[in-house]
């Protein structure tokens, strides 16, 4: 656990350095993340697949962006296999690493916009 | 002075010394010798000169001291003087009279001695003094002399009761003073005489010789001595009354004295009365008279007789030295010789004090010289000490300077032939390439010529040999370019995806004939343009990329280009080459990055290469300020990783970067509209920033899914739309559906591109099913973007 989930490096060169507007991203990043994990958690209860991939899809830019490359083939997954509702059994364990993964993930992006501030 | 200014003189300058022959050395040593001992010399003289002076004057004392002896010799033999004062004065006197050319003053210190010993009762002593005084006296034919010596050698005999041996040198003595007419001394042998007849009892001569005495004393108008005699000689005449000898007329005189005298009127033996009178009244002390208080009665006869004895002689003493200064100096008086004496004396301590005092002197000049020799031979000493260790310490130095140049003659020599080697490989390179670059081109105009199967598989052996020999020509040149240094890296800017696209193009039918994929990722942001060696880039990734191929026998090659950070202004880019090749055992990690290396044996004969590639790889990414990393899986694949700080170019940083990207293509889509429709922020966001960073004057609308795009596009008037695909209500294949389908013209013609996450071969083809006209993938490439807006808008 002592290398980060996430990776700056693109947003950087997408704002060019401007530290208000990385920290603008990363603070939409902590918003929307945790409302579409929730998504995902709810639609995988009443077995929701279609919103399961929609979620997922919308989702896996956003991980991309905070360069968290170790979901990416996880959030990919997920996805594939809601659109095509095959290794289902396998949604729980992936879901929950993703829910895992993220919560990590958003604690060192928090850690990373109190030093912007 | 001198020796230190001879010393300063030693050339220390080091040069100068060096060039010093042996021989040199010696003379300037002999010189500096010889200039200590001419120093030395001089004061050498200068002090024997003192020395002698003061030597001289020594002398002088000497003299002055010597003559006044001479002159008082007199003053010597007065007998006021005490006993040891005497024999101090005596033997002092002997000492310069022998030391002294003056035989007179000899003869006349021998006969005080002489009478020194005869009055202190040592007769036999006194006879070898007094017969030296003859012999010395003889020898200068001092007649006078002889004749007291010879009366006084008489008296000696007569002492040691030699009265026949006495009487012959009186006799002797009166025959040569009566023809000299030396009276006092015939008064004094007559007197003589008369003790002697008297001793032998024979009265009627000690008589006459007393009488004759007395007349010459009368003579000489020495009534003191005048009286004595003409008592004796009545008492002697007394005798000889008594004994049966006529009276002689002077009895009658003699009679008259003794009544003078009443301590010796009573007295009836005339001997002991004579004797008495011969010993005179001086002769007894009182020292000797309180002496024999204590002895016992023998004793005190004995003592008596000796005393007696004594008397006699110091009254005999007492007329020879009466005597002996008439003969001396008759008309100077007793009182006026002791006064002089006196002064003399005075002079005398005074001359002994001064020569003390020059002695003193002189020792001290002595003592001085002695310290001045033993200081400057110690100075000489310690100089000559400290001169050959200062040449000692030179000659060490130049040879330690002499080893130090030919170790660093030996290293120059050595740099220059490494120099050398690396010149000659570079020259022998150069040459060789010039003639396979022929080679190769001939090989190729004959392969595109007419040729059967079998001439054509030997020319492109041919073909392939030559190439693969000048690849390692090449590696060879770089290699001792890199090493000499004279390796330059080119600075000018250059488009970081064209290098790697000309790898995949040089190397792709390479991949192919093995059935291997080689493909390339560009990750976004990565600066276009950045400034450096674009050619030795392209080398590196060639190397590494060429290795990969080499090594792998299925899957594929993938060349991946990453921003790694901004460092210093610097964009850090990561351009990894990973292969599903054999791998690389994990200790031979380093040793492959050494020159001419590989794995093992094995990989050479297999693989072929000269083992050089990653070395000249490694060289030139450091060079760059970079690193090259390696990580591979035995069996399953390597990673080569090579990161590379570039300045981005014109040194404005992204920026400035994206402005060049405009300035490729954005002039030509400025002020366009955009509808963006996508439903997630954050990406509308991303979209936006990116293209207000890309195309200047852009005109963007956002809209959440694909119903309010359609609307808002029958609103208002868009070049283009960006279409994301997922999103609720409507999504991207069903609003370019509808849009394509539904839509009144121009509107229905609206450019429409897909934005989509997962770039898959089935979305994409569903994509342009539902009629969109290009896809572009997130997280986008900003370039990549733009190319594609251009294009899309120019269509």
């Amino acid at each position: 656990m002592s290398e980060k989930l996430t990776d700056l490096a693109f947003m950087r060169g997408l704002v060019n350095n401007d530290n208000a507007k990385l920290a603008k991203y990363i603070t939409m990043f902590l918003k929307a993340t945790p409302t579409m994990l929730n998504t995902i958690d709810n639609a995988y209860l009443v077995q929701d697949w279609e919103t399961i991939k929609v979620t997922s899809h919308s989702l896996k830019p956003q991980l991309s962006y905070m360069g968290i490359k170790q979901l990416e083939e996880v959030i990919k997954t997920i996805e594939f296999n809601a659109g095509q509702k095959m290794n289902l059994d396998k949604m729980p364990e992936l879901i929950a690493k993703l829910k895992t993964d993220c919560k990590t993930a958003m604690a060192e992006l928090e850690e990373d916009l109190k030093s912007l501030s | 002075m001198i020796l230190l200014i001879t010393i300063d003189k030693i050339p220390d300058n080091n040069y100068l010394f060096a060039k010093f022959t042996p021989s040199k050395i010696m003379m300037n040593r002999v010189r500096y010798i010889f200039t200590l001992l001419f120093v030395c010399c001089l004061y050498n003289i200068s002090i024997a000169v003192e020395t002698d002076t003061l030597t001289a004057a020594i002398l002088s004392h000497y003299e002055n001291i010597r003559s006044l002896y001479d002159l008082n010799e007199v003053s010597v033999k007065n007998r006021k003087l005490s006993i040891d004062e005497a024999r101090t004065v005596s033997e002092h006197q002997l000492e310069l009279a022998q030391n002294s050319d003056n035989k007179k003053a000899l003869g006349d210190a021998l006969d005080n001695m002489g009478l020194f010993y005869l009055r202190f009762n040592k007769p036999g002593k006194s006879l070898e003094y007094l017969t030296n005084s003859y012999m010395t006296r003889k020898g200068l034919n001092d007649q006078k002399g002889m004749g007291v010596a010879f009366a006084n050698i008489g008296y000696a005999y007569y002492k040691m009761g030699n009265d026949d041996k006495a009487l012959e040198y009186l006799k002797a003595s009166s025959k040569i003073l009566n023809s000299e007419r030396f009276d006092a001394g015939m008064a004094v042998v007559n007197d003589f005489m008369g003790q002697v007849y008297f001793d032998m009892k024979d009265y009627q001569n000690a008589e006459n010789y007393f009488n004759q005495s007395q007349n010459i004393y009368h003579l000489l108008n020495k009534s003191q001595q005048e009286e004595r005699l003409k008592t004796i000689a009545n008492l002697v005449a007394m005798k000889l009354n008594s004994g049966g000898i006529t009276e002689s007329p002077s009895v009658e005189n003699n009679k008259d004295t003794l009544r003078k005298n009443p301590r010796n009127s009573g007295a009836s033996d005339v001997k002991h009365k004579v004797t008495e009178l011969l010993n005179d009244s001086k002769g007894i002390d009182q020292l000797g008279s309180i002496k024999i208080q204590n002895l016992s009665e023998e004793e005190i006869k004995a003592k008596i007789k000796r005393d007696s004895l004594e008397l006699e002689e110091l009254k005999r003493d007492h007329a020879l030295n009466d005597m002996n200064l008439t003969h001396e100096e008759d008309s100077i008086k007793d009182a006026q010789r002791d006064q002089q004496m006196e002064v003399l004396q005075g002079k005398i301590s005074s001359a002994n004090q001064a020569l003390l005092q020059k002695q003193l002197q002189l020792s001290k000049v002595a003592q001085q010289k002695v310290w001045f020799l033993g200081g400057a031979a110690i100075i000489f000493l310690l100089t000559l000490f400290f001169y050959n260790r200062y040449r000692l310490k030179k000659k060490a130095f130049v040879q330690l300077e002499h080893a130090h140049d030919e170790l660093k003659a030996t290293r120059d020599k050595l740099l220059e032939a490494e120099q050398f080697k690396d010149q000659f490989l570079a020259n022998m390179s150069h040459e060789i390439r010039t003639p396979m670059n022929a080679i190769i081109g001939a090989s190729n105009l004959v392969l595109n010529t007419k040729l059967d199967e079998v001439q054509m598989k030997y020319m492109r052996a041919v073909k392939q040999s030559s190439a693969n020999l000048l690849v390692i020509i090449n590696d060879i040149l770089d290699l001792s370019k890199i090493k000499s240094g004279k390796l330059e890296f080119e600075y000018i800017p250059f488009h970081t995806k064209e290098v790697i696209e000309g790898v995949i193009t040089t190397l792709h039918f390479k991949a192919e004939e093995k059935g291997l994929t080689l493909t390339s990722t560009f990750a976004a942001y990565v600066p276009l343009t950045i400034v450096g060696d674009q050619v030795r880039l392209s080398q590196v990734l060639l190397n590494l990329v060429s290795n990969a191929i080499k090594f792998t026998s299925k899957g594929g090659v993938s060349i991946d280009c990453k921003l790694k950070g901004m460092k210093d202004n610097k964009a850090e880019i990561e351009f990894s080459v990973t292969d599903s090749g054999i791998g690389i055992p994990e200790d031979k990690f380093d040793k492959i990055f050494e020159s001419f290396s590989q794995v093992g044996v094995e990989t050479t004969r297999l693989y072929g290469g000269t083992g050089l590639g990653l070395t000249i790889s490694r060289q030139l990414v450091s060079l760059q300020g970079g690193t090259i990393n390696v990580k591979s899986k035995l069996g399953e694949g390597t990673t080569f990783t090579a990161t590379i700080p570039y300045e981005v170019y014109s040194g404005l940083g992204m920026e400035e970067e994206q402005h060049q990207s405009r300035e490729l293509g954005g002039d030509k889509v400025k002020n366009i509209r955009i509808l963006i429709a996508e439903d997630n922020e954050m990406n509308q966001m991303v979209v936006v920033d990116t293209l207000e960073g890309l195309i200047e004057g852009v005109q963007i609308d956002i809209a959440e899914n694909g119903k309010i795009a359609v609307d808002k596009l029958q609103q208002k008037e868009y070049d283009l739309i960006l279409m994301d695909v997922q999103m609720p209500v409507m999504n991207g294949y069903e609003a370019s559906q509808y849009i394509r389908e539904q839509l009144p013209p121009p509107l229905n013609k609206m450019k429409i591109m897909a934005m989509t996450a997962s770039a898959t071969k089935p979305e994409v083809d569903k994509c342009f099913s539902s009629g969109m006209d290009d896809y572009i993938s997130k997280p986008f490439d900003p370039d990549d973007l733009l190319k594609k807006i251009i294009a899309l808008i120019n269509k």
